[in-house]
């Protein structure tokens, strides 16, 4: 038995166009969706917002004034600490998943150029997770406009201008999680290395008192990110949150694509 | 056609690949064979951009595997037949590849189809069996149609009908003037395979040469004699002594004669007037030529005695 190829002849290219970025964002969007792991993710973050939005708000209503009320753009914020754990999976397991089942070789050998391969994972798992989170976003609004009542305040405009943030800050981390992923390869390291950097370090810093370290704390990702998602104007404004986040996004990928191109696969 | 220049890999001051230059050239099957921690899996990967050289290059079609424009159309490869997202269908899964070197997608459906693959495309390829991630692994190698197709010991944990089908394809894409490179150690393997053979150990090149020629070579070529009675082969047994030739006692009524052809023995046993049931020529086994040559390098075996013909 031989090949039954119809090009004859041995070595012709079968089309000479095509491949390049575009190539590899196209097949890393076919490789995102042709795995359950991604519906899970994407669910899981929806149900986190479902389940924890009304907690979290009544929780917000409670520690209020009498009389006051919460912005349900807060409450969405607040909640999206909690859901953003999803697409953090979600974009890692691009890059973990192919470590730990040694498909990463192959995807290798069809993207030899290693920034190329980072860029189309990068703006891939950054697309869903734009999307993902104004969806989240909404969700979060929503839920809490319904669950607080009269103790929520809802305007709008600015509900929607939360959502929007919150997809951009989620995007923001899942470009933090691939980066993470792709220096240390595996599920279990990249998920420490991103919650503790996300959550338990910034807490530890800001409780040592020492002035260094709590501006320190205040300029890591989670705080930049509530400052800018929250519209904040203090300790800085909304601008800088978001120049901080992308710093930090931009920063740990260029740490990323190093140790990437310097690895033996 | 793969071309390697000094190629080297060093782990830790230890050389895996050391100083390997090669041209391994179209239309014909080209072994790779050396013992397990050779180097072959190492230079493969070296050859396909996953590992990164410590001095020398490899190159496919003249250049450097990371600055093909479009490598899966150049070279195709299977390295690991594991190598695939246990979640994802096998046609997802060779779509995605597609798309990264802009290969029009239904050349999937006949990528699949060449490899038997078409009736379980759609299930995840974490539910096939090791036969069926091999036949998906060379799906992907084929996919771009290249000129140059690599192998890392396809035929492992193949059953007989898969071992065979292998064969076939490495023929044929030989046959239509493509460059094949297959590593294995299964010697009787590649002896039905390969025309051409690279031998390596320890990282060095050990030899190149075709098949036939690295059998020719083998001292274990030899005349076999079965004797009537032991007292004419022992007539004959002094005769050869005389004229130094080397014998071996295989039994009490058997010989092993090397160096002198089977109508040389012939004739030389009517002179003596010896009565034999048997001569036959004893062609060594590729296998046994091979084991001859490398027996100096082989890192983790055990102290094997000499192979002997006819065992």
């Amino acid at each position: 038995m031989t090949t039954s190829m119809p090009v004859t002849t041995a070595g012709q290219p079968v089309r000479a166009s095509g491949g390049g970025l575009p190539g590899a964002v196209a097949a890393e969007w076919t490789k995102l969706w042709s795995v359950r792991s991604t519906w899970w993710c994407l669910l899981g973050g929806a149900g986190l917002m479902l389940l924890t939005t009304p907690i979290i708000g009544a929780t917000m209503a409670n520690n209020k004034a009498k009389g006051t009320t919460v912005p349900v753009g807060d409450v969405a914020v607040a909640t999206v600490y909690v859901a953003q754990f999803a697409l953090i999976a979600l974009a890692m397991l691009m890059i973990t998943a192919e470590y730990a089942s040694g498909s990463i070789r192959t995807t290798l050998q069809s993207v030899p150029k290693r920034g190329r391969l980072l860029a189309a994972k990068t703006a891939v798992a950054a697309a869903v997770s734009f999307l993902a989170g104004i969806v989240y976003g909404l969700i979060g609004v929503g839920v809490s406009s319904l669950s607080l009542g009269d103790k929520g305040e809802t305007a709008g405009g600015d509900a929607l201008g939360s959502a929007l943030r919150i997809g951009v800050y989620l995007a923001l981390v899942a470009v933090l999680a691939v980066a993470v992923a792709v220096a240390v390869r595996s599920a279990a390291g990249t998920l420490t290395i991103v919650f503790v950097g996300l959550t338990v370090l910034p807490v530890v810093l800001q409780a040592s008192d020492i002035d260094p370290l709590v501006a320190l704390a205040e300029r890591m990702p989670n705080s930049a990110g509530t400052v800018f998602m929250n519209a904040d104007t203090s300790p800085y404004g909304p601008g800088m949150g978001l120049l901080l986040l992308v710093l930090w996004a931009l920063g740990t990928l260029a740490l990323g694509f190093y140790v990437l191109r310097k690895r033996d696969a | 056609m793969i071309t390697l220049q000094g190629l080297t890999k060093k782990y830790g001051g230890q050389a895996a690949v050391d100083n390997l230059s090669l041209t391994i050239a179209a239309g014909r099957v080209t072994g790779f064979l050396g013992p397990n921690g050779a180097g072959k899996s190492t230079t493969m990967r070296m050859i396909m951009g996953l590992d990164h050289p410590t001095s020398g290059q490899a190159l496919v079609g003249g250049r450097a595997y990371a600055d093909l424009a479009y490598p899966l159309r150049e070279i195709g490869a299977l390295l690991d037949a594991k190598a695939v997202h246990p979640g994802r269908s096998a046609r997802a899964h060779l779509r995605a590849l597609a798309r990264t070197n802009g290969i029009p997608v239904g050349r999937v459906d006949e990528v699949l189809e060449t490899v038997g693959l078409t009736s379980v495309a759609n299930r995840r390829a974490g539910s096939y069996s090791l036969g069926m991630g091999q036949r998906l692994g060379i799906a992907g190698a084929l996919l771009g149609n290249p000129g140059v197709v690599m192998f890392d010991e396809p035929v492992n944990g193949l059953d007989p009908d898969g071992v065979r089908w292998i064969r076939g394809l490495m023929r044929g894409l030989a046959a239509e003037g493509r460059t094949v490179f297959v590593s294995s150690h299964l010697m009787s393997e590649m002896q039905l395979t390969a025309d051409h053979l690279v031998i390596i150990g320890k990282g060095r090149l050990i030899t190149e040469t075709s098949v036939k020629e690295l059998i020719d070579s083998s001292s274990l070529n030899a005349v076999r004699v079965r004797g009537a009675e032991q007292e004419g082969l022992k007539m004959l047994v002094a005769r050869l002594h005389e004229s130094s030739v080397a014998v071996r006692w295989e039994s009490h009524n058997e010989l092993y004669i090397t160096g002198l052809t089977v109508d040389r023995v012939s004739d030389l046993a009517f002179e003596l007037g010896i009565r034999l049931h048997e001569v036959r020529s004893v062609e060594a086994s590729l296998e046994q030529a091979y084991m001859e040559l490398t027996a100096d390098s082989v890192e983790f075996g055990a102290a094997a005695g000499r192979p002997h013909p006819g065992a």
